[in-house]
């Protein structure tokens, strides 16, 4: 049988997985020559999982007997480097990790085991899921899927460009300042950042532990939104998770279209490109003619989020990445004392964004800086949840761009630190105040060769992200 | 802002050229996040906790799951001895 990869999804891979139009064996057969072929120029995966065929055997071996296939069974995931799968190498695509192996399953991969999902294998990301574009990579950048000039984004760039090239059904990434989004927006694909505590961080390798989120990349809302339902829940072993029905609006969601990042007089805003500025304008005339309300809502302490974001997530690395010392993990540098190897190790092991962000941590949380730094960013963080309240009470959902423009050069933005800082402006303010937001595909943008993809940004209140999937439907069934 | 120190602080060696190119990095970061002094931050509280935290009690008790085995655990350490991970000596001898 002749599958077209493209149209596949989870709900036409359970059909024909119940027909036995083809067995999970074979599907994992067929991902897998698609990777060969794909990803020597793209380099999405870190691993590929030879052993995901007996996972697949077993599963066809179920269905056999006459069990009636759960939720994603035999749905080959693609799982970031940050996640851990046990028995498999786990790096964060750090040297530090590089012969780690992770001796226990983080809760997610527990949740999509338990229901069938394959694992083909490990993504690529930036290095302890630090960066936009995948270039902090130890192991080398992975290349949009678009323009193999370009970059994926990042942190989870492996994860959206496996997705987009069709080397997996979906992944698994995580999202810490726009980490899903942002890759999902430049690589033409859904990515979810769920209500902070929606799914458990057990067995997440942690950058910034009061931001970071796991989510999914799927190439349809659908997909994401089963993947989403199966991840969630409340973990014991994770005391930051939390325990809710997912809620949603009504069926004509009211739209609040933040000033700060889009003006709906002037159909744009400074700074955004001309095509993220069309697609902008032509997702409100869609919500228009389907008699959802457009209006103008403000989140005045955005201005406010990069600057706060850069000091709240180095104060919480810096002390995450205390213990890549050389002594419990992995690799160590030869020294004579304790403090010389600890230094000796970070030094070698650590990339160059990941000791910057260490020191920049260091630096916020020194003694004598608390209230210049780290207690002023922890109430501006307070004001920009009050921006998020306030903005809900007029709009079910927000709308926005996810990034200012399509993915950019490899290398464009490699050398400033700062630049490569400000593509996460549109998506730091969800994870500064913990509401779920998500990424989805509407268009294309450029000449007519090189076409590159556009995201828009869907950001609820928390506990409902059940809109984001109700609000990016109506979008992409009608876009 | 005193690099080499910052740099022990952060037991992070840093060669002569990174120490210059990571304090100018430093700076023009430290300089946007300057913003953050216009903020009108006097009546915010510090936000601590995104979802409103409440302290949950468990029972004293072992959990019914336990975590991992502790071989496996180990066997992830560079150096080890009878069980034990091994660290050099911290102090130096003179």
């Amino acid at each position: 049988m002749k599958i077209n990869l493209s149209e596949l999804s989870i709900a036409k891979i359970r059909e024909l997985l119940i027909s036995g139009g083809f067995s999970a064996r074979e599907l994992v057969e067929i991902y897998h020559r698609q990777i060969k072929e794909k990803d020597k120029s793209i380099s999405a995966y870190l691993e590929i999982f030879q052993d995901a065929y007996e996972q697949a055997e077993e599963l066809d071996k179920r269905i056999k007997q006459g069990e009636s296939p759960a939720e994603l069974f035999g749905v080959p995931f693609a799982i970031k480097d940050n996640i851990l799968i046990k028995d498999k190498k786990a790096g964060a695509a750090s040297r530090i990790l590089e012969s780690y192996r992770a001796s226990y399953d983080a809760s997610a991969i527990k949740k999509l085991r338990a229901v069938g999902a394959v694992f083909l294998g490990r993504t690529n990301m930036d290095e302890f899921a630090m960066g936009s574009s995948c270039e902090n990579s130890a192991f080398g950048p992975t290349k949009n899927p678009y323009d193999l000039e370009r970059v994926p984004g990042g942190s989870s760039g492996g994860s959206a460009a496996a997705v987009a090239s069709q080397m997996c059904l979906a992944a698994l990434g995580s999202d810490t300042g726009g980490s899903v989004r942002e890759p999902a927006a430049f690589c033409g694909i859904v990515g979810l950042k769920p209500t902070y505590g929606a799914v458990s961080r057990f067995g997440l390798i942690a950058m910034a532990s009061s931001l970071d989120q796991i989510g999914p990349l799927a190439k349809n809302i659908d997909d994401a939104e089963e993947i989403f339902k199966v991840i969630k829940g409340r973990d014991p072993k994770d005391s930051t998770s939390a325990d809710y029905e997912i809620k949603k609006c009504g069926a004509k969601p009211r739209v609040g279209v933040p000033k700060e990042f889009f003006s709906l007089k002037e159909k744009g805003k400074e700074g955004l490109d001309q095509g993220v500025a069309a697609a902008m304008n032509r997702a409100i005339e869609i919500l228009r003619s389907l008699d959802c309300e457009i209006k103008e809502v403000s989140l005045p302490a955005s201005e406010y989020a990069l600057a706060c974001y850069y000091i709240i997530m180095p104060a919480e690395v810096s002390s995450n990445l205390a213990r890549y010392d050389g002594v419990r993990y992995g690799r160590r540098a030869e020294g004579k004392i304790l403090e010389e190897i600890y230094a000796k190790t970070r030094e070698e092991a650590l990339g160059q964004e990941a000791r910057r962000r260490v020191i920049l941590g260091t630096y916020a949380l020194s003694a004598g800086y608390y209230d210049a730094y780290y207690g002023r960013a922890q109430k501006a963080r307070w004001l920009i949840r009050k921006d998020f309240e306030k903005a809900f009470k007029e709009a079910d959902v927000l709308l926005s761009p996810t990034v200012a423009t399509p993915a950019f050069k490899l290398g464009e933005k490699a050398v400033d630190p700062l630049a490569m800082y400000l593509s996460d402006i549109f998506t730091v303010p969800a994870n500064l105040a913990g509401v779920p937001a998500l990424s989805l595909p509407f268009g294309l943008a450029g000449e007519e060769r090189k076409k590159l993809p556009i995201g828009l940004q869907l950001t609820a209140p928390w506990f409902y992200e059940g809109t984001l999937f109700e609000a990016g439907k109506l979008l992409e069934k009608n876009i | 802002m005193d690099i080499k120190k910052l740099s022990q602080l952060a037991r992070i060696k840093l060669n002569k050229k990174e120490q210059e190119s990571f304090s100018k990095d430093l700076e023009s970061i430290l300089g946007y996040i300057g913003k953050l002094k216009e903020a009108k931050i006097e009546n915010a509280p510090e936000l601590t906790h995104i979802l409103a935290a409440e302290n949950v009690f468990r029972l004293d008790e072992a959990p019914a799951e336990p975590f991992g085995n502790a071989a496996e655990l180990l066997a992830a350490a560079p150096e080890k001895k009878k069980g034990f991970v091994k660290v050099k000596q911290v102090f130096n001898e003179d």
